[in-house]
């Protein structure tokens, strides 16, 4: 017997045609793990630890391997501030080096200070972050104003990075400057 | 920036939505397990990039079609750019509707007609009939010209009148 054709509107029959096709379970449940089985890609965490990692990496070479201006220029300043005793007076370097015997590198005519205006009153120990070094009083002569100007030695990994830096800390002007492998800081 | 280190969503695959692209992959290639294939390709490109959920039928869509085109290229005939239909771009596209909802079509027959039809046919009638795309939609879903779609109605409906005149019927 044969069944009742039935003509509807072209587009019921198509939508009905297609209806009749499904993905069975399995193939539905295989297509749907593929979302829960893909991973994360291991891109987007690497670099974003990679980026981490050179911020890291700038801060300390910044903030630890270069030389701290900041700090060394408020110890500069505290000390000129202070105003301690000499404890030795000459007009000459080679007096004060004879009793600062202890410094380990050589004290020096700095150019920047050259010139019949500047004149030496004498020195003493201080520490400047936490090494020895050398704290002189001079004087200009044409202002007789009296500076605070020290000596330490650099390490040599500073010796070619170190630049001319003016710093004002607590009212006192610090120029921090290299010559010679020294570190040299004026405080006026 | 942040959002380059923002974890994407994760993209899941509903049965409807997987069923939908399954049905239109059948309606291009008319083989169950190619059709398959097809879904599963599109669901493994989809993973791959990052798609909004909202347009992720939209993209697979077009992944199946690309993907299905790219594979079987060869069956394709070269593109013929007929003048005449060209110029057929001012057809009313509320008529060629028309012709189209006018055709009335045993359930039994709507398979060996779509078995006769080419691949372009088929995805138009599927798009048009099951998705319920307008013309304009169909239009940009498969990068062809709103006249043309509108001139391969025409084109089908009379082939459906000449070729199959005892399996389809028009009414007024």
């Amino acid at each position: 017997m044969k069944a009742p054709k039935q003509k509807k509107q072209l587009n019921k029959q198509l939508k009905a045609h297609y209806q009749q096709h499904s993905l069975s379970e399995l193939q539905l449940e295989k297509l749907q793990n593929l979302s829960v089985n893909n991973k994360p890609s291991l891109i987007k965490p690497l670099l974003a630890v990679a980026a981490s990692s050179l911020l890291a990496l700038s801060l300390y070479i910044v903030n630890f391997t270069g030389l701290n201006y900041g700090d060394i220029s408020e110890e500069i300043a505290y000390n000129h501030n202070s105003q301690m005793q000499m404890e030795v007076f000459s007009e000459s370097i080679d007096g004060i080096q004879s009793h600062l015997n202890r410094l380990g590198f050589s004290l020096i005519e700095s150019a920047q200070l050259a010139g019949e205006s500047w004149q030496l009153v004498g020195g003493r120990y201080c520490s400047i972050s936490g090494k020895i070094a050398a704290q002189l009083k001079i004087k200009n002569l044409n202002t007789l104003k009296t500076y605070t100007f020290y000596q330490a030695k650099l390490p040599e990994k500073f010796f070619n990075i170190i630049q001319d830096k003016e710093i004002f800390v607590d009212g006192v002007s610090v120029k921090m400057w290299q010559e010679n492998g020294l570190l040299m800081g004026l405080a006026k | 920036m942040f959002n380059f280190f923002r974890p994407s969503k994760k993209v899941t695959f509903s049965k409807l939505l997987l069923n939908e692209l399954y049905r239109y992959a059948l309606s291009l290639c008319q083989q169950s397990d190619q059709a398959y294939d097809l879904v599963q390709s599109s669901c493994e490109k989809v993973l791959k990039q990052k798609i909004e959920q909202d347009s992720l039928k939209a993209y697979m869509m077009t992944c199946i079609r690309n993907e299905y085109f790219d594979q079987f290229r060869h069956f394709k005939l070269s593109l013929v750019v007929d003048e005449k239909l060209q110029n057929e771009q001012s057809v009313n596209e509320e008529v060629v509707l028309q012709h189209l909802d006018s055709i009335m079509i045993d359930k039994q027959h709507v398979a060996i007609i779509l078995e006769q039809l080419s691949i372009d046919e088929r995805e138009l009638l599927y798009l048009w009939a099951v998705e319920g795309f307008s013309m304009q939609e169909i239009a940009t879903q498969t990068n062809t010209a709103r006249g043309t779609l509108l001139s391969r109605i025409s084109r089908l409906k009379k082939r459906l009148q000449n070729d199959f005149p005892h399996l389809v019927k028009e009414v007024s």
